[in-house]
């Protein structure tokens, strides 16, 4: 008996024993090893989710979201049924057959079949339970606004990467880079919670651009477009005073949602990537510097009563013989006759200097890509035509955001101002990390441009070229253009294709606002005056009765009932 | 009772005493890790239905943003309700004694003497 029990107690410690050396070899002999298998079984590396930063109008409103939806792939080695399967998918996703079978053949283990699917068809898919697929989270930049402000706003590509407008210029404040983190996981696959936070988003963007004024530019450009059957037209509205973009719109136009179905010409921001001859709008140049310069007064009088003069070997003419104009009536009625005598007297290198002073040949340094830079040539490369020319708004290309610009120094007292689109940067959390102040530079003197604008003003009243540019209640101040396009077969101006354009500034005392409109190839008619100043007068009321603007034809203090 | 069988007694209830501690201990220890790993279950359960939630949210929030443009306000404005977008020459101006916003509403800052302002 005593026997048995020795035998059965030294049988048990010899297992605890054995017990004991095994705890011993896997927690302290190979314990690193065993740890790190340990912890590669348990533990996940997943993809954090990068969100880009919603884009913001000036009020808040949102106009570029993100979309949460999924992307379909495939461990081709897991498919059991590759026609059935490629059948199955194509009939839901509505992919080709042929390229889903590419795929589900291609091998190796991870395939994209479909990426951002609607909810609906990811639904569907998950219902036909085919081994061997699977989804991941991916975001869809959505653009709620639809084709509105689709050429400041740009795009994404499918990996939601900027590639134009704001979304490309501030791709990095938008963007956030992605990273890995580990998540614990049991036996089972089902991850324990770390603390970490798996999604990581982009700066948001706050626009100077306003929804509403946006709106009013695009419907009137539509308006325009049918009206006169035009090939394009383009219209900026800017605060003159700070160089903020509250709207600024191209036709023809795209709809950033469904880009394939868009064409490049469509997506063109001719805004500020196409220069044209801006015509008599270019007459600020000669007309500023020649009131800056002292060569000129308000009634110095021009004789323009042959309609016509000759500059080197060309001949140029007025639309009507004005007769004896002064100063003011020469930019009043637009008279080419006139403005080549001013730019005469002025002469050739002091027009160069106040043009590159306005900003013409250069970049005004908005803020969105693709801005080019116009062309005036140096006074050493004029020929003897040019000083003509020049004066009347041919031989130089300007954007019309250049135009613009120009006439806002004549709103802002003088001073040039830098055109943005975006005001401010803001984090996540909502704590500002930028704001955006354009910079301003003295190009005139205040008085200069006091009495430039009070030429300008004449423009729209009895007498002027754009009477059908006046805004009932307040007064505009402003110039039409009329260019004729280059033929590039001739390489002549042809006598069919003009660019018609009227740029101002509303109300002319006190200015909320300045806006260019641009239309091109006009059919029917092609002055500014006829063409371009009813689109300014339109947008301009509907924009002055959106901002609360009141009249000034009302007896004093009044104030505006607010809606 | 002599100090031998006082020894003797201590001696005798030490050992389950010690027993019952390690278990109460190991069991705790168990218990708690049990609990702590439960406890990360529901985290990450809520956690999941918390990003389900803000996914949600963020395809409302386009949604709502979509319908709140203004194309489909105007299109609802004018062709459903029959409204017209305000004419300039329409709009009403008042005079005003005091300095300050008037509402067309007659939402009034200091009540009847500002809607008296108003008529004045």
């Amino acid at each position: 008996m005593r026997k048995r029990a020795i035998i059965l107690n030294t049988a048990i410690a010899f297992g605890f024993l054995i017990v004991i050396l095994r705890l011993a070899d896997i927690m302290i002999l190979n314990h690193e090893r065993l740890y790190a298998r340990a912890k590669m079984q348990q533990l996940k590396g997943e993809d954090v989710q990068v969100r880009r930063g919603i884009i913001f109008d000036r009020h808040g409103r949102e106009m570029a979201v993100n979309l949460e939806l999924e992307s379909l792939y495939c461990n081709p080695a897991e498919i059991a049924s590759v026609e059935k399967s490629a059948y199955v998918l194509s009939g839901i996703t509505g992919k080709p057959l042929q390229a889903i079978l590419t795929k589900l053949n291609s091998g190796g283990h991870f395939v994209w079949i479909d990426r951002k699917l609607e909810p609906e068809v990811a639904r569907k898919v998950k219902e036909t339970k085919i081994k061997g697929l699977g989804f991941v989270q991916d975001a869809k930049r959505f653009y709620p606004k639809g084709q509105l402000a689709s050429h400041i706003l740009g795009f994404v590509d499918i990996d939601n990467k900027g590639l134009e407008g704001v979304e490309l210029k501030y791709h990095n404040a938008l963007s956030t880079s992605g990273r890995k983190v580990l998540l614990s996981r049991d036996a089972s696959g089902k991850t324990l919670s770390q603390g970490v936070d798996i999604e990581s988003t982009g700066n948001n963007l706050v626009l100077t651009i306003d929804e509403g004024l946006q709106y009013i530019v695009e419907a009137e450009l539509d308006r325009a477009m049918e009206k006169w059957r035009a090939a394009a037209a383009a219209a900026i509205m800017m605060d003159p005073h700070t160089g903020e973009i509250l709207a600024l719109a191209n036709r023809p136009s795209f709809n950033p949602n469904y880009l394939s179905g868009s064409r490049n010409f469509e997506r063109r921001n001719r805004a500020i990537t196409d220069y044209y001859e801006p015509g008599s709008t270019f007459k600020i140049i000669i007309g500023a510097a020649a009131l800056e310069e002292k060569e000129v007064s308000l009634d110095t009088p021009f004789d323009c009563s042959r309609g016509a003069i000759e500059v080197g070997r060309r001949i140029m003419h007025d639309a009507n013989k004005h007769g004896l104009l002064t100063f003011k009536e020469v930019i009043q009625k637009s008279s080419n006759v006139g403005s080549v005598m001013v730019g005469m007297k002025l002469g050739k290198e002091r027009i160069y200097r106040y043009a590159k002073a306005f900003g013409f040949g250069e970049k005004t340094g908005i803020d969105l890509p693709g801005e080019v830079s116009g062309l005036i040539r140096p006074p050493e490369r004029w020929s003897g035509v040019s000083i003509g020319s020049v004066a009347i708004g041919q031989e130089v290309a300007v954007t019309p955001l250049q135009v613009l610009r120009a006439y806002s120094a004549i709103a802002n007292r003088g001073l040039l101002v830098t055109p943005h689109v975006v005001s401010r940067v803001v984090s996540p959390e909502g704590k500002t990390l930028r704001t955006f102040t354009g910079e301003t530079k003295r190009v005139l003197s205040q008085k200069t441009a006091e009495t430039f604008k009070d030429i300008l003003k004449t423009v729209t009243e009895e007498g002027g070229t754009a009477r059908s540019a006046a805004v009932s209640g307040n007064k505009v101040a402003g110039k039409t253009g009329t260019a004729q396009m280059m033929d590039p077969s001739t390489k002549r101006y042809s006598t069919e294709k003009y660019i018609s354009s009227f740029v101002g500034f509303v109300p002319a005392d006190n200015p909320k606002i300045a806006l260019i409109v641009v239309i091109y190839e006009p059919r029917g008619h092609i002055y500014g005056g006829v063409v371009a100043a009813p689109v300014f007068k339109k947008i301009a009321e509907n924009a002055l009765s959106y901002l609360d603007v009141p009249r000034e034809d009302g007896p004093g203090d009044m104030l505006v009932v607010s809606r | 009772m002599t100090n031998l069988h006082r020894r003797s007694m201590v001696s005798y209830m030490i050992t389950p005493l010690f027993i019952t501690f390690l278990l109460c201990g190991i069991f705790g220890i168990v218990w708690l890790r049990s609990n702590f790993t439960s406890v990360e279950y529901t985290i990450s359960e809520l956690e999941n239905k918390k990003a389900d939630r803000l996914r949600e949210a963020k395809m409302l929030l386009a949604e709502k943003a979509s319908l709140m443009s203004m194309h489909k306000m105007e299109k609802t404005a004018v062709r459903d309700l029959g409204l017209v977008f305000p004419d300039r020459k329409k709009v009403m101006y008042v005079k005003e004694k005091n300095p300050g916003i008037q509402k067309a509403s007659l939402e009034t800052s200091s009540g009847w003497d500002r809607r008296k302002a108003v008529v004045d």
